[in-house]
């Protein structure tokens, strides 16, 4: 009866607001299916995608992300694309989200008569295209202040005006896209990019509309300089407008930043509550992962998570793409892990946490290949190489770049508002391409056997919050507890996807005014012996097609503001690169095709692990038991210590060791086995499986996770055979409870 | 101080030449291979935006990456040049000239450069480059 009072209440008080006009879904979930979707695509209409021959326009995007082929460069002399791609699935909706810096400019470039056609800049764009590229875009990478041309006029009126064409062409393109019907079949948003450059650090931004409310025209850092100017100004012509406009702004490339994406400062003062509440309202989101790499944590000391090393790019601003010899780290505030901490330290100190920040994945395509993620099709990013405008290079791109990822969002229906506020409200998740589905919820009275609940989603929604949320008010004595559900990317039947390793959960807070973290193995294989073929890039080893856990923060302290997101690994599957060695079948031993070198580069990764992010949760202490907690530690233990406050991760003293382990609820469980030879033997096929093994499994399990779990039956206990220190992430307690989870045994349950 | 003039002559004109036509890599700013005089184009093109456009940044540096590599390879070649006109000793003029006639016979007939500023194909032959 409690669960079903909460369940209504969770019902009433949940949902999202209509604001436009359309047929209502008739597939609708309240609690809640999981879209895919690509919020960073880039078309024609870009001025470097253009200079990189891109001949796709927003409605070929949308088209793309549909399902339709679309032809790509190089071109003929006919103007035939000489390459065809396709989505293997569609995706669920989409943002073209092209630059609006030069957005005027490239239109009057390709418009003959237009002011500025004859001009210097654009005949050399037009005359030699790459040049043309290679000038404008060092321009605009590069300078603080970047000037309009001068056939815009003095005060570049003329080209700002000029926007309103390829302005008005992005909204057409979106609304002939977005499937307004009962079908829900697919969702656009009107969106664009803000891309400051100074001195090559990347503080781009996304800018994505609820609606057809849209400004006149969009802001861009030619005349906006700061992401401040940016809320400012989508403050006064979207919010305040009056309208029913709405937006958000999705930041990017924190790892190509050089730490000024998320600064802690205003105008040269230290940020300040309203400062951070502006930031909370307008950020929501991070692109965690794209084609310019991944941006969740750190390779090297203090943090010894191994799995930062996913998909680093080598160098910390794009100018230094170029300028190998002058190579730099990224500073500080160059991942989402020292930015999420970042943001607990501001809420420690002044009370509102200005990077609260849910995490999703993107591709950054510059081809207008919304959502091309799967690492055999990847075609390149189309703004870096020279020849792929003329020629197929043998790699489609430099081998630092990847394909980039996906953002899942858990909505009530495929329609723009049910996704934006999805969005809003941060329950989100990226993956780095696969179609992964990863719940998770967060609450002070999940039990133990939530995994094998029939309503683990209602109990979830009803006794807890979703990824994104802040934690509900803590009990007296409350410890957090999480509910973590992830279900592998079924793929195709061509194409299967890979099965899951393992989840973990990582969690940061504050302790004595600095940030720190720690990864924990939450369920799965940490010693998997799942790896590549990489003649074939067939997968071998066992892995599991669903995990779920209940965790529970052996070290929680109330006292402290905290938070908690999951990640969960995939298996090894071949790389882009491997993909691309195995089909050319490159012998290292013989002479190797030109342009192929790096198929015997033993520095080039040929596998991977992909993965998904989920949108962490939030614990933010109540002020009074922060109050006196505080006072209490550190009376207690002396806390001011500042060789403890700078101690790398490592050296953190083990929080849960061999005898906390109850505090770790493991609920493991093998659904499908792999025979070694990459063909999954499924010893339980659920319909479930039948349902996501169809092409278009957007919703792979749509409601999956809530209906799914009902089929799971308690597995006989099996004895522990955790192999201690074996996945050492950034923890040694984490290390101490790792193991093989049920890989060993189907079925095997694990409560200690 | 006739025999320096018509070794300094057949040296001039065989380091021309192969200014013109003999294809170098691009190197940093694009992948190919392009007659170095391509490169000094492209740069001075480069500086005019730069002077009419009051352009800044990275700009700048592009321009001195494609100036720097025909001064580089201008260098080069003339070094090649020298040497080549000492080793045929008294046939260094017609060494030249049947070297410059063999380089420009197939320059002029076969796609041998693989020029990256192209709009749609980058094998080309001399008169694509320069088209």
């Amino acid at each position: 009866v409690r669960r079903a009072a909460l369940l209504v209440l969770f019902l009433l008080t949940t949902g999202f607001t209509r604001t436009e006009t359309r047929e209502p879904c008739t597939r609708t979930n309240p609690l809640r299916d999981p879209y895919f979707g690509d919020t960073h695509v880039h078309t024609a209409l870009s001025f470097d995608a253009a200079g990189q021959g891109t001949r796709n326009r927003p409605r070929d995007a949308y088209r793309f992300a549909r399902g339709e082929a679309l032809g790509v460069q190089p071109y003929d002399e006919a103007g035939v694309p000489r390459r065809t791609v396709r989505l293997r699935r569609p995706l669920d909706f989409a943002i073209v989200t092209d630059h609006a810096e030069l957005l005027g400019e490239t239109a009057l470039c390709a418009t003959p008569g237009s002011p500025g056609y004859d001009s210097l800049i654009c005949f050399i764009s037009r005359r030699w295209p790459w040049l043309g590229y290679l000038i404008v875009n060092s321009q605009m990478i590069d300078v603080r202040d970047p000037p309009r041309y001068s056939f815009c006029g003095p005060d570049g009126r003329v080209c700002a005006e000029a926007a309103a064409g390829p302005w008005g062409e992005i909204q057409d393109a979106a609304e002939e896209a977005y499937d307004r019907s009962a079908a829900c079949r697919f969702t656009s948003f009107v969106g664009f990019e803000w891309s400051g450059n100074p001195e090559s650090k990347m503080i781009h931004r996304n800018v994505v509309f609820r609606n057809t409310a849209v400004p006149r025209l969009p802001a861009n850092y030619i005349d906006d300089h700061t992401a401040e100017r940016l809320w400012q100004r989508l403050g006064s012509e979207c919010l305040d407008a009056g309208n029913g406009c709405d937006v958000f702004t999705i930041p990017h490339n924190p790892n190509l930043s050089g730490g000024l994406l998320f600064t802690t400062e205003t105008n040269g003062h230290p940020i300040g509550r309203a400062d951070a509440e502006l930031r909370g309202k307008m950020e929501v989101l991070l692109e965690i992962t794209q084609h310019k790499g991944d941006s969740e944590c750190r390779l090297g000391a203090p943090v010894t998570d191994e799995l930062c090393g996913f998909e680093k790019l080598p160098f910390a601003r794009m100018r230094e793409q170029a300028t190998f010899w002058s190579r730099t780290d990224p500073p500080p505030m160059s991942y989402a892990r020292e930015i999420l901490g970042a943001g607990l330290e501001q809420a420690s100190r002044i009370g509102a946490n200005p990077f609260k920040l849910g995490l999703i994945g993107a591709t950054d395509t510059h081809l207008g290949t919304a959502g091309m993620v799967d690492e055999d099709q990847f075609i390149g990013h189309a703004a870096g190489i020279s020849t792929s405008r003329t020629e197929v290079p043998p790699m489609p791109d430099s081998v630092v770049m990847n394909p980039g990822g996906l953002a899942g969002v858990w909505a009530e229906e495929n329609s723009r508002d049910a996704l934006f506020e999805a969005m809003r409200r941060r329950e989100a998740f990226g993956t780095s391409g696969p179609r992964i589905v990863v719940r998770f919820f967060g609450g002070w009275d999940l039990p133990a056997g939530l995994c094998d609940a029939p309503d683990l989603v209602a109990q979830g929604y009803a006794r807890g919050v979703p990824m994104g949320a802040d934690m509900p008010e803590r009990p007296d004595g409350g410890t957090p507890t999480f509910a973590v559900w992830a279900a592998q990317d079924p793929g195709t039947a061509e194409h299967p996807g890979t099965p899951l390793q393992r989840i973990q959960i990582i969690k940061e807070w504050v302790e004595n005014g600095a940030a720190r973290e720690q990864v924990f193995a939450v369920t799965g294989d940490t010693a998997s012996d799942a790896r590549v073929d990489l003649k074939t890039c067939r997968p071998e080893g066992r892995g599991h097609d669903t995990l779920c856990d209940v965790w529970r923060d052996p070290a929680f302290d109330p006292s402290t503001h905290a938070l908690y997101y999951a990640r969960v690994v995939e298996n090894p599957s071949c790389r882009w690169t491997g993909w691309v060695c195995s089909t050319r079948r490159v012998d290292c031993a013989a002479s190797v095709p030109s342009g192929l070198e790096a198929c015997c580069d033993d520095t080039v990764p040929k596998t991977l692990q992909e993965r998904a992010w989920t949108s962490p949760i939030w614990y933010v202490p109540q002020p009074a038991a922060s109050r006196s907690a505080t006072s209490a530690s550190s009376a207690t233990s002396g806390t001011t210590s500042p060789e403890r406050t700078n101690a790398s991760i490592s050296s953190i003293p083990p929080i849960a060791d061999a005898d906390q382990r109850p505090h770790v609820l493991r609920r493991t469980r093998l659904v499908a086995r792999h025979d070694g030879r990459g063909r999954r033997s499924a010893l339980r096929p659920s319909p479930r499986q039948a349902v996501a093994r169809r092409p278009r499994s957007p919703a792979v399990a749509a409601s999956a996770t809530g209906s799914v779990a009902a089929r799971w039956h308690t597995p006989p206990a099996a004895p522990d055979r955790s192999p201690p220190g074996v996945a050492r992430a950034a923890s040694r307690s984490s290390a101490g409870r790792s193991g093989r989870g049920g890989a060993l045994h189907p079925r095997s349950r694990r409560v200690r | 101080m006739f025999q320096r003039r018509v070794r300094m002559s057949a040296r001039r004109l065989l380091w021309i030449g192969c200014l013109l036509a003999l294809p170098v890599p691009v190197l940093v700013v694009g992948q190919g291979h392009v007659p170095a005089l391509r490169l000094l184009f492209m740069g001075g093109v480069t500086m005019a935006v730069i002077l009419f456009e009051s352009a800044r940044g990275a700009a700048v540096l592009l321009a001195a990456f494609l100036i720097g590599q025909f001064a580089v390879y201008a260098g080069v070649l003339w070094l090649v040049a020298a040497v080549i006109t000492r080793l045929a000793g008294r046939w260094r003029v017609p060494a030249a000239i049947a070297i410059l006639v063999a380089l420009f016979a197939v320059a002029l007939t076969r796609p041998i450069y693989r020029c990256p500023f192209l709009p749609v194909v980058s094998r080309v032959s001399l008169l694509g480059v320069y088209r």
